[in-house]
């Protein structure tokens, strides 16, 4: 079920309703069956991989924490790790594999036929497994107590806001709210109602309406001027960021109206002045992630300047991986590996402010541009269906003819979205539109509102639901 | 990487705990915050949403209908149901899906009149519209319609399609009223969502109506854009290097000072019947003249202050020498004596609001004006391409041919059809059913097929079984170069269309007494 949806439209007030409205009791368990309703929707036989995922986590998590025993605990965290990785592994990966060893077999000269099952991918596995799986390591590591109250861990993992996009939410932080959740205050209710027009306004208004350029531009790359593909990639680095961002305010938003804080999974990352500070900003759910039990269980930055870089690359190379099953994918993360190690090499990536003074003003902001077309470069890999539609795109880029085809669109976009993520930069609050006095949020909402009635209607995906 | 936090502090009260009075006052303060901030917003859309019908409809639709049909469709359908009909003037409506495009409601007005036949005609087009749709429409929101004669234009693929009541366009749904859809249609919507879309615009106008507003909104924004980007206009546009004008042009005052000499072809009156030409200034309207005589004419422009640059000449419509049997494609209005030597380069006339924005239709010619052979040979290009256009019309093809030798079973549209008919009879309305025209290039495959005779046959057993109803089978009437594709004409092809249409009106329009709404 998409948020931006007519279904959703029917299903939020009716599970706000129940959530908030029924017994204590029965509250937590009416929304976990909603939740599921929620996933069913889009296919109600990977609800059972769901459950079952969930059932053998806790379980492993329940017997790791029943036993001191060193061995006993590392396989019951390894029957988690394996579940979770075999699961996640043969859903997303296994056809991409299969046809990447056949074609290396081939290159070799060994004749190769590859059997693949083209196998559907569950909305949300990513995000769901990730969540679990770092429940079950934090009660191992003895970071997390191990849950006994089944329903609420349930809930925590099928939770229906962060469910098929994240935030991939922390069991430490997401549990204790679920187990108290208590009705909305008003407050909240106006952070969450606030958060979603926010989320919608740059999902609708921004991203659905660059959508079909960008697909138009990307999808005929060999015909398009230097002109069109910068534009683009400019709209496509716009159009990420509106959907995904906007994604995880309504989320965030909705899950507001529940009684329960999810964390931020962005923070003005375009306003960064080094990709060291955007990977602070950007899908900060799964960058931390990757930091708790990747790079730093591979040794961070602890043994030497070369191990270092080693970590940074192969931790991103993982998190390109982690969005798809595709070479693209890990390209956009080989770069992103290489802009780090490079940076860090560099001694650049400790700046967080504007400087003062109009040297350092310029100075920050030019690196901040610097940085934005970094990232634009890197999702030029991200965006093209294979490796050779994006050398062909970055050819056509690098001819740098008929650069004013580039047209007044992305800058457009781009001044709507720093309308919304600027107030935000120097306040430092997501809820920065709550500190307006009334008379200026009441038309806002007005606009937006009406905004997206009209805009609405066309159910565009969310680009991060295929990972 | 850090670990993110929130903007406020968590609530740290249990679920069913007693609030103290602190926290209630709190409670209180946020409470109305977020009523100032949420209440006046929501009732602003309120507002907008049950007042939608006064104003909405005011705002000047700023493109022609190729640019939102269902908005046309509505615009139109809504200012013939709100202004009232003329005691002495029979009016016409012709109403189709796309086909109907062959039918120039002015025109057809303007033959009719100069054979003496006053008749107020209009058209409803909307590509995709089945006899379903029109049925539910006129039993509805298009009652008031009211018309004295109702042309329907049919062709068969308004028909091969059984399961209609499940096969809800957008753009049809777009115009249908949501509440009567949904209750004739609600079984036949298959998700739950389809059905609530429904009903919520049955409860909301700005739902209901949004992506007539999204066009308007977005319409408007563009002349915005255009009249910020435009300097005021000096130059002449709208002429070609013979003399010849567009619809719509506009010459230097200077050049046109002593007076403005144009011509206009018989063959222009012949195809319309009479012509209006509106001059103009941007001090505002000169003068309206109608001319129904061919010749050189003259038009003295007087003396107005703040004139501006331009002389603005408008004509209500354009001729086709293609028409009249020469070899000229273009989509023509008068001819100037003294023609300006200003170069005649743009084409766009500058903005004014509304805007007259019209499409040259000599620019819409898919086929490139090519006559026989040369036709063919790029049609069949067009039609073998691996694009949507040729996908669609070899889809379009196949229907045809693999209905050809079915039994025809006059259910589903077909019975709507006849329902339709029977209710514009019931109100007292004269029909005319017309089969109209279709390219002979698939037409010959098919017309002497079982599927095609029975089809010819339902319809005129129609016209025997419904009162005041005719058939005219306008099937094979024109040649193949009048045509787009398999079954939508050219403007020429429209041209020549429109005698015939007049012709048949005409008997009826004698019998037919003003209906009451």
């Amino acid at each position: 079920m998409l948020f931006n949806s007519i279904s959703f439209l029917i299903f939020l007030p009716i599970v706000l309703l129940g959530a908030n409205g029924l017994p204590a009791r029965w509250r937590n368990l009416f929304l976990l069956a909603a939740s599921y309703v929620f996933y069913g929707v889009w296919d109600w036989r990977f609800l059972l991989l769901l459950i079952g995922t969930t059932g053998v986590d806790y379980f492993a998590a329940l017997q790791i924490a029943a036993t001191s025993l060193p061995q006993r605990r590392r396989a019951f965290l390894l029957l988690s790790l394996g579940t979770n990785l075999t699961v996640l592994g043969f859903f997303k990966y296994y056809d991409f594999f299969v046809q990447s060893g056949a074609a290396l077999l081939s290159a070799i000269g060994l004749p190769a036929s590859p059997w693949t099952l083209s196998v559907i991918l569950p909305v949300g596995i990513s995000f769901y497994t990730f969540q679990s799986m770092a429940y079950v390591i934090d009660v191992y590591r003895g970071e997390l107590p191990a849950v006994r109250d089944l329903r609420n861990y349930a809930l925590a993992v099928a939770y229906f806001p962060q469910l098929v996009a994240g935030p991939i939410s922390r069991m430490g932080q997401l549990l204790p709210q679920l187990q108290r959740r208590a009705r909305p205050t008003a407050e909240r209710v106006q952070i969450g109602l606030g958060l979603m027009v926010v989320g919608f306004a740059k999902k609708v208004l921004i991203a659905d309406l660059l959508a079909p350029e960008v697909d138009r531009i990307f999808t005929h790359p060999g015909q398009m001027t230097s002109g069109l593909l910068l534009k683009g990639a400019y709209c496509f680095a716009l159009q990420i960021y509106g959907d995904f961002s906007g994604y995880s305010d309504i989320a965030r938003g909705v899950s507001e109206l529940l009684g329960v804080r999810l964390m931020k999974n962005f923070e003005q990352p375009y306003l960064s002045q080094s990709i060291t500070e955007f990977w602070r900003r950007w899908h900060i759910s799964l960058s931390s992630w990757l930091r708790d039990y990747l790079y730093i269980p591979l040794g961070g930055n602890r043994y030497g300047a070369w191990n270092t870089y080693r970590n940074l690359m192969l931790t991103m190379l993982i998190g390109g991986l982690w969005h798809g099953a595709n070479w693209t994918f890990v390209a956009w993360g080989g770069l992103h590996g290489l802009y780090l190690a490079v940076e860090r090499m560099l001694g650049i990536g400790r700046e967080r402010h504007l400087g003062g003074g109009v040297l350092g003003w310029a100075s920050s902001a030019a690196r901040v541009v610097v940085t934005f077309h970094l990232a634009t470069l890197a999702w030029i890999f991200f965006r093209a269906p294979s490796i050779g539609a994006a050398m062909t795109y970055l050819h056509g880029l690098v001819r740098f003819e008929h650069l004013g085809d580039v047209g007044p669109v992305p800058f457009v976009a781009g001044a709507a979205m720093l309308v919304i993520d600027l107030p935000q930069y120097l306040s430092g609050r997501h809820t920065a539109f709550l500190r307006l006095p009334w008379w200026v949020q009441s038309p806002l909402y007005a606009g937006v509102c009406l905004a997206l009635i009209l805009y609405g209607g066309s159910e565009v995906p969310f680009i991060y639901f295929q990972f | 990487m850090r670990a993110a936090e929130g903007d406020v502090t968590l609530e740290a009260a249990p679920a069913d705990a007693v609030p103290r009075p602190q926290a209630t006052a709190a409670v209180r303060g946020a409470r109305g915050a977020m009523f100032k901030a949420w209440l006046p917003a929501l009732l602003a859309l309120l507002l907008l949403d049950v007042t939608f019908n006064h104003w909405f409809w005011h705002i000047p639709k700023l493109t022609q209908a190729s640019a939102d049909y269902g908005y046309q469709f509505l615009t139109d359908a809504r200012a013939l149901s709100t202004t009232p009909k003329r005691a002495d003037t029979p009016r016409v409506v012709a109403i189709g899906s796309s086909v109907a495009g062959s039918f120039d409601p002015g025109q057809v007005q303007g033959l009719l009149a100069a054979g003496g036949s006053a008749a107020d005609v209009h058209r409803l087009l909307l590509p995709g519209i089945k006899p379903s749709d029109l049925r539910l429409f006129f039993d509805t929101d298009g009652a008031d319609v009211a018309p004295d004669v109702v042309v329907l234009l049919l062709n068969p693929l308004d028909f091969l399609n059984p399961s209609f009541e499940r096969d809800l366009k957008p753009q049809v749904r777009t115009v249908l009223p949501p509440a009567p859809t949904l209750r004739e249609r609600g079984a036949f919507i298959p998700t739950m969502a389809g059905k609530f879309d429904l009903a919520l615009a049955s409860v909301s106008n700005l739902y209901r109506y949004h992506k007539l507003l999204r066009s308007s909104v977005e319409d408007h924004l563009r002349l915005a854009w255009r009249w910020l980007r435009g300097g005021p206009a000096a130059q002449g546009y709208g002429w070609y290097a013979d003399g010849f004008t567009r619809q719509d042009f506009g010459v230097p005052l200077a050049a046109a000072g002593k007076g403005l000499e144009y011509y206009i072809d018989p063959a222009w009156l012949a195809q319309r019947g009479a012509v209006t030409l509106t001059f103009s200034t941007a001090a505002g309207l000169i003068e309206r003249r109608s001319e129904t005589t061919p010749g050189w004419k003259r038009f003295e422009v007087p003396p107005v202050a703040g004139a501006g640059p331009l002389l603005f000449v408008s004509a209500d419509s354009a001729w086709s020498p293609r028409a009249a049997g020469q070899h000229d494609t273009r989509a023509l209005g008068v001819r100037l004596r003294d023609v300006p030597s200003a170069a005649p380069g743009r084409d766009r006339s500058p903005v004014r609001y509304p805007p007259l924005e019209r499409a040259h239709p000599d620019t819409l010619l898919r086929m490139n004006g090519e006559q026989g052979d040369a036709f063919v040979v790029r049609w069949q290009t067009l039609l073998d391409a691996d694009s949507d256009f040729g996908r669609r019309f070899r889809a379009y093809r196949e229907a045809k041919l693999a209905a050809r030798n079915e039994p025809l079973t006059p259910t589903g549209e077909y019975a709507e059809l006849e329902r339709l008919v029977q209710g514009f009879s019931e109100r007292g309305a004269s029909v005319l059913l017309i089969n109209n025209p279709e390219s002979a290039l698939l037409r010959w495959q098919y017309a002497g097929d079982p599927y095609y005779r029975s089809y010819l046959d339902f319809l005129a057993g129609v016209a025997a079984r419904q009162p005041h109803t005719q058939f005219v089978d306008l099937g094979g009437v024109l040649p193949i170069d009048d045509f787009n594709d398999w079954h939508h004409v050219t403007y020429i092809g429209a041209i020549k269309l429109g005698p015939r249409y007049a012709a048949l009106l005409k008997p009826l329009l004698r019998a037919a007494a003003p209906a009451q709404p």
